[in-house]
């Protein structure tokens, strides 16, 4: 069964607007795949439909599996997910959709989230370690607005991962896109795979940045969707492939191949 | 259920176990659900809207969520008619639910052919057929708003098949009881009520629609107090079995229906936001029976005291 009500171990404001939430969760989700997601409900002060969050990372404590999020306060519902306390139970439906495709030994990667949008990279981070990864192969490119939008760094770097920053306002790290230091590093590090989520601009520029390269570029997309398991037909975006112009983010995504799709 | 309650309800020549089912397009093909609830406790099942050929759907935004509600203009994607024999429907089979597909069609003679093509098909216990959608013939109006159309296609599909036929009636008319009888008088074997009601959102930053259809349906708790009023009336007006439905979230939600007159219901919206809900439903219902002492669901139908 995929719906389970989850206890709050924590919930923690780790920068302005942005939550850091831990579940006790159900053992399925020790498997969990990088790139997957919840559906969580708000009730109390919640809308109608659940909202879907990527899996930030997958741990485990005195035997209990906890599933942690990222999220940051943005409308109904995340602001009741931002005042719930520890004890508390919220329903989540998961884990949902397809994964990242992880690199193969000796492959170099990067890692690319703007924003939000660098939750679901931690637990790909973990797993690749967990797989054999030597973390100095691969690159953490963490973009946000201002510093207060730049999270997760300490938790890549004390992964062993090189950790590169960028803000708009250069209040972090280099001031400036997150697709100009990437740019930079492409030839020096010439990566098999670059994985991005993040807002769409960013998603564009790092698709159009790996138009030509022979790297798999992987996008996680998130779209509006009502079940989040393929049942509502609601979250599609446009696909390259004619005999399947529409693709659905729930289950043929949220990942997916940046040259597979209209961006 | 429990064995001093009966719970099993006719709908026109199908049986239920009970009354609860889903409705159409929010369920997927049925085993996407295998994993959060168990499809045998559920009275029946409506399979997503399927045309003759697969159908794209349409561009998104395709949904947008509104106060209580949910406004969608998928554009009826599905795999069409063959495939859903071929690949989709075999994995029902082994529950013990009743499976009814739900067909639409640009033309009346797309809707026959959608119907001889199920035909004998094992596994397919009833029909539902979908008028809302445009007429193409006839310039696009749907045939659900328009008795003689809706009739048409009814005797059309009644002609191609031996299934008991239930008409889902669109609640974007002046008078709904006048295409309830209009179809009643076809052969109908019951009417199912409501689908959504059209609907529009505009993003007033971009001026731009919500939906990329500009228009589309809404349904969820925002429209029921219309499909009830919709259901009491037809119930009211018709001899052939009332499927309610429109919002129900909940067991109090679906005994309301049948109080209104629906013989059966269809859990709709809700199945997105608590994937389980019509087994909920199903649960509620029966403890909704015991409170009250009541020893046969049958009894709910249309106990209105108005």
């Amino acid at each position: 069964m995929k719906l389970s009500d989850c206890t709050l171990l924590w919930n923690r404001e780790v920068s302005p607007g942005y939550y850091h939430m831990g579940l006790e969760a159900p053992e399925r989700y020790n498997d969990a795949m990088p790139g997957q997601f919840v559906m969580l409900k708000a009730e109390r002060g919640g809308t109608l439909l659940r909202r879907p969050f990527s899996i930030h990372d997958v741990t485990q404590r005195d035997g209990k599996t906890i599933v942690v999020l990222l999220y940051k306060v943005v409308g109904a519902n995340t602001r009741v997910y931002g005042g719930m306390k520890e004890g508390e139970v919220l329903s989540m439906l998961g884990p949902l959709g397809n994964r990242f495709t992880e690199p193969e030994a000796g492959e170099s990667t990067f890692l690319a989230g703007g924003g939000i949008g660098i939750a679901p990279m931690l637990l790909l981070a973990r797993r690749m370690v967990a797989g054999g990864a030597k973390p100095a192969d691969h690159t953490v490119f963490i973009g946000g607005r201002t510093q207060d939008d730049v999270l997760a760094e300490g938790a890549f770097r004390a992964l062993g991962f090189p950790v590169v920053v960028t803000t708009d306002d250069g209040s972090a790290g280099e001031k400036g896109r997150i697709t100009e230091p990437m740019a930079r590093l492409l030839e020096e590090k010439s990566p098999s795979k670059v994985y991005a989520c993040g807002p769409h601009p960013m998603l564009v520029g790092v698709a159009r940045l790996m138009e030509g390269h022979s790297a798999l570029c992987e996008l996680s997309l998130e779209t509006i969707m009502a079940c989040g398991m393929g049942a509502c037909m609601g979250c599609v975006v446009e696909s390259s492939d004619t005999d399947q112009p529409y693709r659905h983010v729930c289950i043929d995504g949220p990942v997916f191949d940046a040259r597979t799709i209209t961006v | 259920m429990s064995e001093t309650i009966k719970t099993s309800v006719d709908i026109g020549g199908v049986c239920l176990a009970n009354p609860v089912m889903t409705a159409s397009g929010t369920f997927g093909y049925g085993m996407e659900f295998d994993e959060v609830l168990n499809l045998n406790r559920l009275g029946g099942v409506v399979m997503k809207g399927l045309s003759l050929f697969p159908s794209k759907g349409n561009p998104p935004p395709r949904i947008v969520e509104t106060s209580c509600g949910m406004l969608n203009a998928i554009g009826l994607e599905n795999v069409g008619i063959q495939r859903f024999i071929k690949e989709k429907l075999p994995a029902m089979k082994p529950f013990d639910t009743k499976v009814f597909i739900n067909i639409y069609g640009k033309t009346v003679e797309e809707y026959a052919a959608i119907a001889e093509t199920a035909e004998g098909v094992e596994g397919i216990h009833g029909i539902e057929i979908n008028i809302s959608c445009p007429n193409v013939s006839a310039g696009g109006l749907a045939f659900g708003v328009d008795p003689v159309a809706a009739a048409t296609v009814v005797r059309a599909v009644k002609a191609k098949t031996s299934l008991p036929v239930m008409v889902k009636l669109s609640p974007n008319v002046t008078d709904i009881v006048e295409i309830a009888r209009s179809v009643e008088g076809e052969g109908a074997d019951s009417v199912s009520l409501i689908n959504t009601l059209t609907g529009m959102g505009i993003d007033i930053h971009t001026r731009k629609p919500l939906l990329a259809n500009v228009v589309g349906g809404l349904s969820g708790p925002a429209v029921k107090p219309v499909a009830i009023r919709m259901v009491y009336q037809v119930a009211k007006a018709v001899n052939i079995p009332v499927i309610g439905m429109g919002g129900i979230m909940t067991p109090e939600d679906a005994v309301e229906f049948m109080m209104a007159g629906a013989s059966a219901v269809q859990v709709g919206t809700a199945n997105f936001v608590y994937p389980d809900a019509a087994e909920k439903v199903v649960d509620g219902i029966e403890a909704f029976l015991k409170e009250k002492g009541m020893t046969d669901v049958n009894d709910l139908i249309g106990s209105v005291e108005v």
